[in-house]
């Protein structure tokens, strides 16, 4: 078994991480892996600015689990944004993909991490799958014009133009979008 | 996490296993955990990430 009591490099990565991972963890209620109260307890701190506890692994294991490894191959002792982004915007898709394979029970377009742009002050957002609104409740400043990934409903991190175009072009490329697009969100 | 595969661990090979899990069949390396011939794990990324009881695979599968 791991040891991992504390896994990331800092307090802004966990954080970081709880953004990308709070928002489909109603799954994780639902089979009894976490309660409620728990993930409650988590957002509250996450918006309060408050310490986060370091023992993320039990309640998101997969996910930690899957960023140890992706950390260690690095080269890395810490998970870093680095590693955050590794996953979430590339090896996050190929389970999707796997996970639809073999199941077809999870709404694709919600769990993939889109890059988008914002439309709206108020949280439209444009990404490949379309204009939508998403939550803004983690990136409450997020103005017309700026360039964002989007999860499960919500906006979860700005990032850069050239950010953005890598994960457009990421999409194009591996013809994740037309696999995508046509499956019901 | 939410997109993990349960399955039957049905074959293992030094450092893999072969999973099962409706009717297909699932390779898996066993780097961080080293399940046990019948055991229920939980695939992701090519890993097997988690072992847990048959009760919990069922609920997840339940919800497939």
């Amino acid at each position: 078994m791991l040891k991992t009591t504390v896994v990331f490099d800092s307090e802004e990565t966990k954080r970081l991480f709880l953004r990308y991972a709070i928002p489909c963890s109603m799954v994780l209620i639902r089979r009894g892996k976490v309660s409620e109260k728990t993930i409650d307890e988590l957002k509250s701190k996450l918006m309060k600015n408050e310490k986060i506890r370091d023992d993320l692994e039990k309640i998101f294991t997969i996910a930690v689990r899957m960023l140890i490894i992706l950390a260690k191959k690095s080269g890395k002792e810490k998970i870093d944004v680095q590693i955050l982004h590794e996953y979430f915007w590339f090896k996050h898709v190929e389970a999707i993909e796997q996970r639809n394979t073999v199941f077809k029970d999870i709404p694709v377009q919600r769990c993939i991490v889109w890059p988008g742009v914002v439309v709206t002050d108020d949280g439209m957002v444009r990404t490949p799958i379309g204009i939508k609104k998403y939550q803004k409740d983690f990136l409450p400043d997020a103005k017309q014009g700026d360039h964002v990934v989007v999860h499960y409903g919500y906006m979860v991190e700005k990032i850069t133009k050239k950010q953005y175009d890598k994960l457009i072009s990421y999409y194009e490329d591996g013809n994740a979008l037309k696999k995508f697009k046509c499956l019901v969100g | 996490m939410c997109l993990a595969i349960p399955a039957k661990v049905v074959k293992i090979d030094s450092g893999k296993i072969l999973a099962e899990v409706k009717g297909q069949k699932i390779k898996a390396s066993t780097e961080l955990l080293k399940p046990k011939l019948g055991d229920y794990v939980l695939v992701y990324g090519g890993f097997v990430m988690d072992i847990v009881d048959k009760k919990q695979a069922k609920k997840i599968l339940e919800e497939a």
